[in-house]
């Protein structure tokens, strides 16, 4: 679903990102763990699409859909979704405003119709349980005064609501305590689907306790130096990065 | 040709009985010139540069107006009066001038409306439209003890106007409220100076919202005096000029009395090479002990050829009073127009979204929610009119 080959990117003249390749196949979650600075973060961002994150060489295609071709928005509506590690507040935006306005957008930029209030309204009243928010908070500004773990939540509610094909998040798991972890595992199971695929990005194993990934890569100064199953996690978690980032 | 020369033709339009009452203003006129760059409180606008040579009486025009729910509609089309009842047809002169760019309406309005709300009025909204010549009304709304009124002013200047000045005067009686919305947008190729001039008694509270748009100048003199212990005023705006567009809004807040309480919220929205000018001021008279005011300018300028110059002024010679300040102006958030853009908004819509946020607070009127759309449509409009090319 998702490939990159030889990904090459540079942040102000810095190259962060140097020859990276990646195949995610539909119906499978990957991890990428990492130490700080590997690049972890700007991959998600290049993938999105962010301004000053351009590719300077590789390829990047979603369900064979060349994503590099396409602005931030436009990759939304193929299907990528890239979850925050530090969502954005916007006053004066209300989450249910953001929410319809996103999931209207990306409708109409597949042809589809856009559904009215009420029938939004509905449409997102389904998820709310598994992410554990109430309906108040949909009224509230976006992320407005949002606890860190409500952020996460949030992040995870639209994911839920956009239903998306491919879903990157960064390190979703951070500054989360235990019963937050758990609601945002759940809600990222909820989407796995042999029709989407998921990409775990995280510092730690413990996201990777209560979402079972099929494959784990380590990135490492700007590449993947190392792929494997579930238990390269728990070597990592055990041994730390210093070895591979070494041996990279 | 000097300013008073311009006008000239306007004034000997009127009927002679309406030139002999105004006479004196004329005069004044004619002695004191109208207020050039020079003077402090004009130095970013130039009113007598923008006017064209040749101004007209307006002619007459028929229009579609707007209707909006729940309020009773009279309109001026061209300075004539429409749906307005003979006895809220002003036809006397202003009883006197509040500055010099002032004389410009007193001598050469001929009428306006004269709203005394009652306690069974429904809420009025004021069409006034401009398509052609020069037109120029003086408004009055005096509003009675313990009566609760609104108001919708709804104003366009657009098409082949040359000139337009308008006064809004308001009284506010002991205990009275006024919830006044106005939406002005000039369009046209001639300028448009407005004036609106408040005074209220003790415990009257004012709740002025303004939308200024547009691609012409506009000046909007903004006067508000606190007369009485308990008077209260909220004064918002938001002012978005495009194209080569100029607003300029000098608000005035007047303490003139202890326990009195204003708050000034106002939203500047630099698009093109439109101009905003903004001057707040805070005035507290040397009784005027226990005073509460806050005053919170802010701007974006959302092309690199805007211009907003906004400047918060307070002159107080009380000594036991709160006097808050903020002046801020940013560019729109580019981590939010991202995040915007990663769930699937289009970057033209999020933009959208974002400046509708940052205007919205402004913009709410709890007591007229038809209106307060109406104004966010406005904004909505102003929107797709500007060229974002240059961004």
């Amino acid at each position: 679903m998702l490939e990159i080959n030889n990904l090459r990117a540079s942040i102000q003249e810095e190259s962060i990102l140097k020859g990276l390749d990646l195949s995610i196949p539909a119906g499978e979650v990957h991890a990428i763990m990492g130490p700080n600075g590997a690049g972890k973060s700007t991959l998600g961002h290049v993938l999105a699409g962010r301004e000053g994150y351009e590719a300077s060489e590789g390829s990047i295609t979603l369900d064979g859909r060349d994503l590099s071709a396409m602005d931030t928005a436009e990759r939304a509506a193929a299907g990528l979704f890239l979850g925050f590690q530090y969502p954005v507040e916007i006053p004066g935006v209300s989450n249910i405003q953001f929410l319809r306005a996103a999931y209207n957008a990306q409708r109409k930029a597949r042809g589809e119709d856009e559904l009215d209030a009420m029938a939004f309204l509905k449409h997102v009243r389904q998820f709310l349980d598994t992410v554990g928010m109430g309906k108040d908070m949909l009224h509230r500004g976006l992320n407005e005064g949002f606890s860190g773990g409500e952020k996460k939540r949030n992040e995870i509610l639209q994911m839920l609501v956009l239903q998306p094909r491919m879903i990157v998040l960064d390190e979703t798991d951070s500054g989360l305590d235990i019963d937050a972890l758990k609601t945002v595992a759940g809600g990222i199971n909820a989407m796995r689907s042999p029709e989407r695929a998921i990409l775990l990005i995280t510092h730690y194993q413990r996201l990777l306790d209560y979402v079972k990934p099929d494959r784990v890569h380590v990135l490492a100064q700007g590449r993947i130096v190392r792929s494997g199953g579930p238990e390269l996690a728990q070597e990592l978690e055990a041994k730390g990065y210093a070895g591979i980032e070494n041996a990279a | 040709m000097s300013l008073t020369e311009r006008l000239q033709p306007l004034f000997d339009h009127l009927p002679e009985n309406q030139r002999a009452a105004r006479a004196a203003f004329w005069q004044r006129l004619r002695d004191e010139g109208f207020p050039s760059k020079k003077h402090e409180r004009w130095r970013f606008t130039d009113l007598p540069g923008a006017l064209p040579d040749a101004l007209h009486p307006a002619e007459p025009a028929q229009l579609t107006l707007p209707d909006v729910e729940g309020c009773r509609r009279i309109a001026f089309i061209n300075g004539a009066a429409e749906g307005v009842d003979a006895n809220e047809l002003r036809t006397e002169p202003a009883a006197s001038v509040h500055d010099a760019s002032d004389l410009v309406n007193a001598a050469l309005a001929s009428t306006g409306l004269h709203w005394v709300p009652s306690t069974a009025s429904t809420p009025l909204h004021l069409c006034t439209r401009t398509t052609t010549g020069s037109v120029h009304l003086r408004h009055r709304i005096e509003v009675p003890p313990q009566v609760q009124a609104q108001l919708y002013w709804d104003d366009v200047v657009e098409g082949d106007a040359d000139f337009v000045t308008q006064s809004l005067e308001i009284t506010l009686a002991e205990g009275a409220s006024l919830v006044l919305a106005r939406k002005h947008a000039n369009t046209a190729r001639g300028p448009a100076l407005l004036r609106t001039d408040a005074r209220l008694a003790r415990d009257a509270q004012l709740q002025l919202t303004g939308f200024d748009a547009g691609s012409a100048l506009s000046r909007h003199d903004l006067h508000v005096r606190l007369d009485a212990g308990g008077a209260q005023a909220q004064v918002h705006g938001v002012f978005a000029p495009w194209a080569q567009g100029h607003i300029d809004t000098f608000a005035t807040v007047e303490h003139a009395a202890a326990d009195t309480g204003s708050r000034l919220q106002f939203r500047g929205l630099g698009m093109d090479k439109g101009v905003g000018v903004l001057t707040g001021r805070v005035h507290v008279h040397r009784d005027a002990q226990r005073i509460d005011s806050n005053q919170q300018l802010g701007s974006l300028l959302l092309s690199p050829r805007a211009q907003i110059n906004a400047k918060p002024e307070l002159e107080i010679y009380a000594d036991d009073v709160q006097c808050a300040h903020g002046n801020a102006i940013g560019q729109i958030d580019q981590d939010a127009l991202y995040y915007l853009q990663t769930r699937g908004v289009p970057y033209a819509e999020a933009r959208a979204l974002l400046i509708g946020a940052y205007a919205a607070e402004t913009l709410h009127i709890p007591a007229m929610p038809a209106v307060e759309k109406a104004l966010m449509a406005g904004l909505d409009r102003a929107l797709a009119h500007a060229d974002w090319s240059l961004t």
